[in-house]
Order: structure tokens, then sequence, then C-alpha cells
């Protein structure tokens, strides 16, 4: 058995080299800034890594700003409670004027992007405006896929350690016809913060 | 018109009565002879002039309808925008009212149990109960503990309970029983976050994990880039004392594997227990890290401090960590790489005079598609097999054997089965060969954890 357990010690290292040198060979990109206010932030560029690649996006595409606002607007989600295994009343994701800003400047966004490219933004929240909720939209075949990153999160916080669970939870709730990515065949592997919305009936 | 023919009549000219019927003769012959253009024209007239006055009076009732309407619908826009005025309002009362529920204070705990059968040793388990209460006094102001329900000592104790004062991004203030900084082990030691049972030898025989300690600190995080981000965590704490375990129990070894090693040889017993400092003088521990695309995290870390009573003699210690995630590659983002190096010198001690270690593991996550229609996936969105391997080695240099040192050789292999995240059922396989703990003998371990 020793053998297999050296085998397995140079089969590690070699695993551990590779990664290494794979992180080192990674590019940035520069974004596009469509659309720039106090409270908002919208801009053209490439999908994060870390995000599997769903191939060429549907874009240039032409998006009714009505049609957005009715997929954004009532937008859900819901997070932990202080309870164990509790959720509180699922809350809005924009509040109505995030809804229709969006709604009117990601169009803009979404008819300029090239294939390669995402519509990604970020609002503050009205009330408190040192929490942001930022994402990404963009068009594969006929659906809007919407992720997001934070979602009212507070920009002081700075880094949220993914091993503290009490750590601020919460999950898209899709609406009629609307569903969770699943990075898994047959509906396994669902992402809560990746919604998919069909544009057409 | 009315007016005008009456007048018209009444005006007429005085004719005979002859001319008067020769006309009214002249006029019935004209009708006989042309009904059609009578019949046309004579109903006609009347008609032109009683409807003149119907279609004004309908023009008048659609005019006051489309006005009426054009009212209404303002009446209903401005209800509807006062309505719209007072959802926002509740929408924002609710918004704010969730977010001082939510974190005000949260309730959790994690537990473990844990099955253990190595070669020559009778067979056992083991467990862990933890609670964790976190939440939020001020929008800026935040708590975290974490508490040991004694399980299986009996004893309760503390392994976090301090409370954040949130400043900015770069610069946060932090005071109460922390969390020691060294190494990424310790810092996320939760065992249903694990993919093996056991924790690697380098984080039971070098770092004391878990290793807590009062004291104050600062943490931040600072952005380099879009890509690229550092943070650190720094801590001024009471710092390790020179109760460490130097010997066997029951005498000095003879030999490099005779004897019986003390349980907890190495740093464990040097922790303070949250005890008051031994000697006065702080010790300074701290961790820096560099992300790359949230994906590569490269740490190093550092500690410094006097252990003994009355010298000011210090235990300095290094560890260098590392955690790849690739995410969104084919392939490779089924894979997570992770290392780490730790290296205590204790001066003017022989037993221990230096203690370092390290271990690398690899875990490969799949979830075969047979398995949907199965138990083990039927009722779960998410679930997931976890292949894992570790190799782990630890050095314990010290006079108290002939040889110098103590070591530890360790790799494993595990398979561990989560239906969701926070729930893992793990089995093992452990071959190892050396002096401490576990010595050369392999075994079998196999536990379900779990978080909430």
């Amino acid at each position: 058995m020793r053998w297999l357990a050296n085998s397995f010690r140079s089969l590690l290292t070699s695993c551990l080299l590779l990664a290494l040198v794979g992180s080192t060979s990674c590019s940035t990109y520069q974004n596009l800034v469509v659309y720039q206010s106090d409270t908002a932030l919208i801009a053209l560029g490439e999908l994060p890594a870390g995000y599997p690649s769903l191939g060429p996006n549907r874009h240039p595409y032409t998006i009714d700003p009505k049609k957005l606002l009715t997929l954004l607007e009532p937008l859900e989600y819901r997070e932990g409670s202080f309870l164990p295994f509790a959720w509180v009343q699922p809350r809005r994701v924009f509040t109505m004027s995030q809804g229709k800003m969006l709604a009117q400047e990601l169009p803009k966004a979404l008819g300029m992007a090239l294939p390669q490219e995402v519509a990604a933004f970020t609002v503050a929240d009205e009330e408190n405006p040192d929490r942001r909720t930022k994402g990404f939209t963009f068009i594969v075949g006929d659906e809007l896929h919407l992720i997001l990153e934070e979602l009212r999160k507070p920009s002081y916080l700075g880094e949220q350690k993914t091993y503290q669970p009490q750590a601020h939870g919460w999950e898209l709730i899709p609406g009629n016809s609307q569903r969770l990515y699943t990075s898994r065949p047959e509906g396994k592997g669902t992402v809560p913060h990746w919604v998919i919305c069909p544009l057409k009936p | 018109m009315r007016r005008s023919l009456k007048h018209r009549r009444n005006n007429a000219s005085p004719l005979g009565s002859h001319t008067s019927r020769a006309i009214a003769i002249l006029a019935l012959l004209f009708w006989g002879a042309c009904p059609n253009f009578l019949f046309a024209q004579l109903p006609n007239l009347p008609s032109q002039l009683s409807n003149q006055p119907l279609e004004d009076g309908k023009e008048n009732s659609v005019e006051q309808l489309k006005r009426k309407v054009e009212q209404i619908q303002k009446q209903y826009q401005k209800e509807l925008s006062e309505l719209q005025e007072r959802l926002g309002s509740v929408e924002k009362r609710q918004s704010t009212l969730s977010d001082e529920l939510g974190q005000s204070v949260k309730l959790g705990g994690y537990g473990l149990v844990a099955f253990e059968d190595f070669r020559d040793r009778k067979t056992t388990y083991a467990g862990k109960m933890e609670l964790l209460i976190s939440g939020q006094f001020h929008d800026r102001i935040r708590f975290y503990s974490e508490i040991d329900l004694g399980v299986p000592h009996g004893t309760s104790e503390v392994e976090q309970g301090y409370v954040d004062l949130l400043l900015t991004q770069a610069f946060n203030f932090r005071a109460g029983v922390l969390l020691t900084p060294f190494g990424k082990f310790n810092l996320d030691h939760f065992d249903p976050r694990q993919d093996l049972t056991d924790r690697p030898v380098v984080a039971r025989r070098i770092t004391p994990t878990t290793w807590s300690d009062l004291g104050v600190g600062a943490f931040g995080l600072v952005p380099l880039g879009d890509s690229l981000k550092a943070t650190y965590d720094i801590q001024v704490i009471n710092g390790l004392t020179d109760k460490f375990t130097a010997l066997s129990q029951g005498g000095a070894l003879g030999s490099s594997t005779g004897g019986v090693v003390a349980q907890d040889i190495g740093l464990r017993d040097a922790r303070t227990g949250l005890r008051t400092d031994n000697n006065g003088n702080k010790a300074v521990v701290g961790r820096g890290t560099l992300k790359f695309l949230d994906q590569y995290e490269v740490g190093v870390s550092g500690y410094r401090g006097a252990y003994k009573e009355t010298s000011n003699d210090q235990i300095v210690g290094t560890s260098l960590d590392a955690e790849f995630r690739p995410r969104g590659v084919p392939f490779w983002e089924d894979f997570v790489f992770k290392a780490e190096y730790a290296r205590f010198d204790i001066e003017n001690s022989s037993a221990p005079s230096s203690l370092w270690g390290y271990y690398a593991q690899i875990n490969y996550r799949f979830w075969p598609a047979f398995l949907n229609s199965t138990v083990m996936g039927r009722h779960f969105s998410n679930p997931a097999l976890t292949l894992v391997g570790r190799y782990g080695y630890a050095r314990i240099n010290t006079a108290a054997v002939s040889d110098g040192k103590l070591t530890e050789n360790t790799t494993v292999i595990g398979l561990n089965y989560r239906p969701v995240q926070n729930y893992v059922i793990k089995v093992e396989y452990q071959f190892n060969s050396g002096q401490l703990e576990r010595k050369s003998l392999d075994g079998f371990l196999a536990s379900v954890s779990w978080l909430f």
C-alpha cells in the first residue's frame, strides 16, 4: 500500500504546480462604462472568471425597457432568519426607482454589447447608500440571465469570509416561467444567485 | 327654420280663393305625377330638421362622457400614484425592518460525530457540538460567538467571542476572544466545511488548531485592481505559554519509536485557555492574503511572542497557505487545491526546539447523472460527491528522543457525500508512519457533520 501513498504524493505535487501555472495565465479586461450616476453604474465587460461559459451571448440585443421592467421589478429574494431553518418574508430585489432606472439603461447596454460581453451593474440602496447591489445581465438564446453577486451588501464590510457561516445568506426566488441556473444535468446543482427569465412566451 | 316658415306663412301675400284653389289643385296634380320625387324630398326635409338637434345632443353627451372619463382617469392616476408612494414607503419600512431583524441576532451551530477504527486500537466514536451566535446591534457593530458545548470533554469553552467595529473597508477594529490568524486551516476549521474527518497533522501537532486567545486586532480589505485584492488580519494577544508538552508520558523516550508520546505533544498545551497573560509581554500575530479573481488565495502568517514567565525568550512562527478553486474552467472547475506550511521556533528550548509541517490536498467534486434517480439525488437540488486526497507531514525537533525528532507522515484518501452543502457524510482511510499521534497505524474513519 505504501506505493499507493507515494504515487499519490507525486500526483498531488504535479496538480498543485499545474494549478499554480494556470493561475498566472489569466487575463484582465477593460470595462466600458455605459451609464454612471451617484447611485448607479452600468458597464460592459466580460463575465468574471469563475462563471461557466454558456457560449456566445446573443448580443447586441434589443429589449423593450417595459419588458425588462416587468422582469426586474417583481424579482424577489429570501434570506435567512435569526432562527435556523427559517426564512423571512420574501423581499423585492430592486426598489421601484432602481427597477425603472435599470430597465431604462440596461437595454442601451445590451444593445451595444458584443457577444463576449455582459452588462454589469451596481446600484446603491436608497435608504442606506453605503449598501449596494451588484450583478450582471446577458442574453443567451431568447433568455435573459441575471446574476447577483452582492445584494444590499454594506460596502464597509470588506471581505466577507465564506467560512463564517453566519454571514448574510440569501437566494433569488424565480417568478412564473423563470428558473434558477443549474450547473449539472437534470436540474441538479442549482445556483441560487442566478436566475434565467425567458423573453418569449 | 320653423320660425321662418311660420313667418313666411303668416306673411304670405293675400291671394284670392280661386287662385288658392288653383294652386292647390296644381299641387295635388304635381304630387300625383311625381310621387317619387315628393317621397324623396318630403320625408327628408322634416328628418333633417329634427336629427340635427339630436346629433348636437349626442355630441354634447359624448363630450361630457369624455370629460367624465378624463376626470376619472386623472383621479385614478392620482390615486394610483398615491398608492405607489405609499407602497414605496411601506417597502422601505419593510426593508429597514427586515434589515434590523435579520441583523439583530442569528443562531446556528454545527456538530460532528465520528467513528474511527485504527489497527491495534479500540474503535471509538468522537463528537463535537458548537453553538454559533452572531448579529449586529448597530449597523457598524457586529458580534460573533462560537461556543464549544463540551463534547466530549465535558467542559464548554468559548472558541470565538469577538465584537467588530466596522469603520472602513480597509480598517476595522476587533476585540474579544479572537480566532488566531495563523494559517488558513485555523480560521476555516468548521468540520462540516472540511472534506475529511481528520484534520491535517500540521494543524494538530504544529499549529494548535483550534487556537484562539484574548486580545484586540485590526482587519481590512485593500483592493489592488479589478481582479486582485489584499486582506490583512493582525492581532495583539496574550500569546503562547511555556506549558507545551515536551516529553513523553511516563518518562523519557529511549528511542525514536519507544515509549508513549503524549497525546498533546507540541504546542497544544501552550495555548492560554483564555487565562491571563503569564508574562505581561503581548504576542503579535497576523495573516495577510492576496486573492486573485476570488479563486486563487495565497496567505502568509507570522507569530512572535514571549512564552516564559520570567524571561523574554520568544516563540516565532511562520506559515504559508494557498487555496485554488478554479471556476468556469472546464474540467478544472471541479477541483480544489489546498496546501499549508507552518513552522515554530522556540528560543532556549530543547524539547521541543522547533516544529514544522505541511499538508497538500486535492478535492474532486462530481455527481454522476445516474444517481439523480436514486435516493441519494432524487430529493436534493445540489447533491455532490467529493473524492479527496491529502498528504501531510509534521516534525517536532526535540532533545527528548535520541533521534532528536518526532515525525509523522499521513496519507489520506476519502470520499464524501453532501446531499446539501451543510450536511456531509465522510469516509476515509489513513496510511500513517511515524511516532506522533497515529504512529504507524493505518485506519479507517467515518463521520457525519452538519452546520445550520
